[in-house]
């Protein structure tokens, strides 16, 4: 581990800006959220999360997985400029486990996301706080890490300075050429920022999830707790971990290209057969659906769960509906 | 690394209409530069470029190894362009995709397989693929039973007489309701599963058809004493990627390009209702 | 208000008048109410009026067809409710109104950023909420923070109704439409890079399209692919087109509620389009929707010495 000032750590972000697209948040009109940085001073650390999570540089929203000329298929041009995520949260950073396993373990590999993946540097931060959304600690996720992702780092704001870790051999790579202050005090650092985090609260407490669920699938209770759903896409969009995706066909016969774009099991059309026939024909089931995909149907199959408990889809839901209610509705 | 959502590219070699209302075309491809081998029951992402791409269950034998068949009820818009193929066209294809039927836990076991109406693709596959020579002798009886609404809409006519002049299957079948000139059974599949009756004993039931069939079929199975394990069927589900990524497909926990199309009904008991 | 709207409902339940309703309750969130229907008095433990209920619950209604529903109802959930009956979404006999005299919707999301912290709690009175954080308190007026609809709002009175709680509000008197003329005086590249950088944003969620009660087509045109009006990526020419047409879908047919708006997370301004729209409506026909059940909506009307020489 190193120590750093402020200023030695910008410096060292515009040196990487050389070999990469930095990405960081950044203060918007709406919030903070990342963006590709040209202004360094004007990165934000202190904040409690990002309005969005980073999923859209891995798995971009619209996506071209190849192209057409007069029959002829051809890879699409890729832009290869590597990119080094600053900032990302511990709950953020753990999705990556639901995207790793569904898009590289899992055979066959999708080799967009695996080539945007491979092509990152991520940079994890130790939450300085939590929001009364945060419930992370649900999932064993340790808010004040900073052992995942490439390399990790914590901002200490009283002193204006980073203790910066390297991770993954790359990251180790990276962080080499840095020189350091004395980092003995890092423990003591990181217990002062618990505190911050009281309100994050654990609401799995080791319960079997994928027990619980299997008895439940038929449960009245899911007729009641999609309340007013309106059946957008706002929740899964921001959602860090949701991955879904529809394909459709750009441009003209023969002439255009193959695109990915995401999805949402919250929407209707989402499952409706060509038919017209819908398995799941109203918000009651799929609104079922997205919780037992993220509480039963991954836990079984991948053992982590499908939320990290970032919270998103509770402050951006124009209706309230409350994820953290329907966990506490079935357990 | 190779990009899996590229289909490969393979030739119209024959296409027909199957069934009298024409809705149906059998299309015939012919494998080009790259080929593949596959399982019954698996299925195959049919790409018209422009259009789009949909999930078919692949008809032909698995011993049939210049090319695939499938047979193709117009839908929607790429089942519409598909229609409209000429022979010699070129078009694309990804697969296989999917499980298939259990044909190597069946080994040894007698073969029930009960069809209704144009989901007899797979199934057609299967049968073929267990009288081969080279499978037959690890299968004991094999009886089929396939209904359709009227004798214009069975599948492979031809086929379906050849397999009647055989002794080492058995055949029964049916059309709802009586018409001229037809002289095999009439009724509906699951009356005349009952009527068949066929042993539970040491016996696989493969089912597929229409909801409303298996909804009735089933209930025969089980009274005649099938166990809900060796009741076999195949789904559909709306798809895109075909490769149990963009999650589409899923059904409870399964994702059905991926862990499907072929499950048993003691794996769809413990599932959502969402059929 | 609450107690009262409770008390009425409860009875309207026992009195089996209706089997479900559609109401706010107190959201999970000190920033939030959720709109939610239920189907017994029971439900009615948790119901909430206060300035956070800008949702329109005239949404719903489409989706109740059939039932006897009670429903409450500010100014514009009073006019979707006209607009959906003379659109028979709705049978004026199967619904039981509480009107309520509005006193407008506040911004959360202003004041959250004016209040700069996390906001643990909020506390209404008459006409001001106290907003309480981690270490800091501030109280703000509901009219300095009125959602931008609401500070035009004419009709915040309902037009249509079985009883009214409230004392009777004034509507805005001035020009509803003021920005919007203010907006027509650009040119057509500042109108265009305005909206282009406004949808820039947009990440097409559809909740403004889901949160409308106008908008209730069992298949939208964006999800139409026989024929396919258009493609569903992040292109923003793609984006402009469904917001376009998505405003032409509402002529004569927008109650100027602004849930759309107020649903979208990336909080884009898409009332800019609706009302310019419902300007030309008001300006061409002499007509403003949702008002009176008897009238036919704007476009929905021919008159053979209608003015019709563009169809040549
Ligand atoms: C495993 C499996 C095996 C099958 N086997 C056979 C078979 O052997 N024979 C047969 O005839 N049929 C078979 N089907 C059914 C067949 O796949 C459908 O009939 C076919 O997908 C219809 O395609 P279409 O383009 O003609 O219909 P459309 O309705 O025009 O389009 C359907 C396709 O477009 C997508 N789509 C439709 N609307 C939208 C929209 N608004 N946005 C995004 N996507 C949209 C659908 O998801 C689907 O992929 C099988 C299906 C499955 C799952
Ligand atoms: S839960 Fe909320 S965000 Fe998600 S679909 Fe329903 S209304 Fe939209
Ligand atoms: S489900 Fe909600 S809380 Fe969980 S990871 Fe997704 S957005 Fe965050
Ligand atoms: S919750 Fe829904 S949208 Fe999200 S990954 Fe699961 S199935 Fe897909
Ligand atoms: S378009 Fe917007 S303002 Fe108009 S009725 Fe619909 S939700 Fe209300
Ligand atoms: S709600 Fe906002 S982000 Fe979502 S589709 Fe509408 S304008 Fe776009
Ligand atoms: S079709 Fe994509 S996951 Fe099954």
């Amino acid at each position: 581990m190193k120590k750093v000032t402020k200023t030695e750590f910008i410096n060292f972000l515009k040196k990487q800006s050389e070999t990469f697209d930095i990405i960081a948040p950044i203060k918007g009109d709406k919030g903070i959220d990342y963006d590709i940085i040209t202004d360094f001073d004007k990165i934000i650390f202190d904040h409690v999360n990002t309005d969005r999570s980073f999923k859209r540089f891995l798995f971009p929203q619209s996506q071209t997985l190849f192209e057409f000329k007069e029959g002829v298929i051809t890879e699409a041009k890729k832009q290869n400029k590597k990119k080094f995520i600053v900032g990302i949260r511990n709950c953020d950073i753990n999705s990556l486990k639901v995207f790793d396993y569904n898009f590289i373990e899992k055979e066959p590999v999708d080799t967009f996301y695996k080539e945007l993946r491979d092509n990152t540097i991520l940079i994890t931060a130790a939450c300085p706080a939590s929001n009364s959304t945060c419930f992370c600690t649900s999932f064993k996720i340790d808010p004040l890490s900073i052992g995942h992702g490439d390399i990790g780092i914590l901002f200490d704001k009283e002193e204006d300075s980073f203790y910066i870790q390297g991770n993954s051999s790359a990251g180790k790579d990276i962080v080499d050429g840095l020189s350091t202050k004395d980092t003995s005090d890092f423990d003591q650092k990181k217990e002062k920022y618990k505190k911050n985090h009281e309100k994050n609260r654990d609401l799995i407490k080791d319960k079997n999830l994928v027990e619980i669920f299997q008895s439940k699938l038929e449960d009245e209770k899911w007729g009641e707790i999609f309340k007013g759903c309106i059946g957008c896409g706002v929740c899964t969009f921001y959602c860090p971990t949701c991955y879904c995706f529809d394909i459709e066909e750009q441009g003209k016969f023969w002439n255009g290209k193959r695109v990915r774009n995401w999805d949402s099991c919250m929407f209707p059309i989402y499952s409706k057969e060509t038919t017209g026939h819908n398995p799941r024909p109203t918000q009651k089931e799929r609104y079922r659906n997205r919780v037992l995909h993220k509480f039963y149907y991954q836990l079984k199959h991948n053992n982590e769960y499908g939320c990290v408990g970032c919270g998103r889809c509770i402050t951006n839901c124009p209706t309230n509906i409350d994820i953290r209610n329907i966990i506490k509705t079935f357990i | 690394m190779k990009n899996t959502y590229i289909p490969i590219t393979m030739e119209v070699e024959k296409n027909y209409f199957e069934t009298s209302d024409r809705m149906i075309k059998t299309l015939r491809l012919k494998f080009l530069d790259e080929r593949f081998d596959f399982e019954p029951g698996q299925f195959c992402e049919f790409s018209i470029l422009g259009k789009g791409e949909a999930p078919f269950g692949i008809a032909s034998s698995p011993f049939d190894k210049a090319g695939l068949e499938f047979s193709i009820n117009r839908a929607g818009v790429v089942t519409k362009a598909i229609h409209e193929l000429r022979i010699g066209e070129k078009v694309g294809i990804r697969g296989p995709l999917g499980n298939y039927y259990p044909v190597k836990e069946m080994e040894g076991y007698n073969v029930v397989v009960i069809g209704g109406g144009f989901a007899f693709t797979t199934l057609r596959s299967l049968i073929e693929y267990m009288l081969n020579p080279e499978r037959r002798g690890k299968y004991k009886s094999i009886k089929v039973i396939y209904g359709a609404r009227n004798p214009g809409l069975l599948l492979y006519k031809d086929l379906l007489e050849n397999w009647e002049k055989r002794d080492d299957i058995g055949t029964y079948f049916t059309i709802d309701t009586k018409v001229e000139g037809w002289n095999k059974m009439v009724g509906f599949v699951p009356t005349i599963t009952e009527e068949v009756a066929p042993s539970p004993e040491n016996c696989y039931a493969i089912v597929c058809g229409p909801p409303i069939m298996i909804k009735f079929t089933l209930p025969v199975l089980l009274k005649l004493g099938f166990p809900k394990d060796k009741i076999v069927t195949s789904l559909e589900r709306r798809m895109k990627c075909g490769i149990g990524k963009c999650g589409r497909c899923n059904l409870g926990e399964f994702y059905v390009c991926n862990d499907g199309p072929v499950f048993n009904f003691e794996q769809l008991e413990k599932l959502p209702k969402e059929v | 208000m609450e107690v009262k709207i409770k008390e009425r409902l409860s009875q309207l339940f026992d009195e089996q008048k209706i089997n479900c309703a559609i109401i706010f309750e107190k959201g999970t969130m000190p920033d939030k109410n959720a709109p939610n229907i239920i189907y017994n008095k029971e439900g009615l433990n948790n119901l909430v009026w206060n300035s956070m209920n800008w949702n329109n619950l005239a949404n719903y209604l489409p989706k109740l067809l059939g039932k006897k529903i009670g429903i409450v109802a500010k100014g514009c959930d009073s006019r979707s409710i006209v607009l959906l009956m003379q659109e028979e979404k709705v049978k004026r006999e199967d619904l039981y109104i509480i009107g309520i005299n509005c006193t407008g919707m506040i911004d959360m999301k202003k004041i959250a950023k004016d209040f700069g912290a996390e906001i643990s709690e909020t506390i209404f009175e008459k006409d001001s909420v106290k907003v309480k954080g981690k270490a800091s308190e501030k109280e703000y007026k509901v009219k300095d923070f009125l959602l931008e609809s609401c500070q035009v709002c004419k009709y915040p009175s309902p037009v249509i109704y079985d009883e009214v709680l409230g004392e009777q509000v004034k509507g805005f008197e001035g020009d509803n439409y003021q920005d919007i003329t203010e907006f027509e005086k650009l040119s057509s590249e500042e109108r265009r890079e305005y909206f282009y950088k406004e949808l820039s944003g947009c990440i097409r969620c559809y909740a403004c399209r889901n949160s409308c009660p106008s908008c209730y087509c069992q298949e939208c045109f964006v999800d139409s692919n026989q024929p396919k009006w258009l493609e569903k990526g992040q292109n923003i020419d793609d984006i402009f087109f469904y917001h376009i047409v998505r405003a032409y879908h509402m002529v004569g047919r927008c109650v100027d509620c602004g849930s759309c708006q107020n649903a979208c997370p990336m909080d884009i301004n898409i009332l800019k389009l609706t009302k310019k729209l419902n300007k030309d409506v008001r300006e061409l026909y002499k007509y403003e929707c949702g008002l009176d059940p008897k009238n036919t909506p704007a476009l929905s009307t021919f008159e053979p010495d209608d003015y019709n020489e563009f169809i040549k």
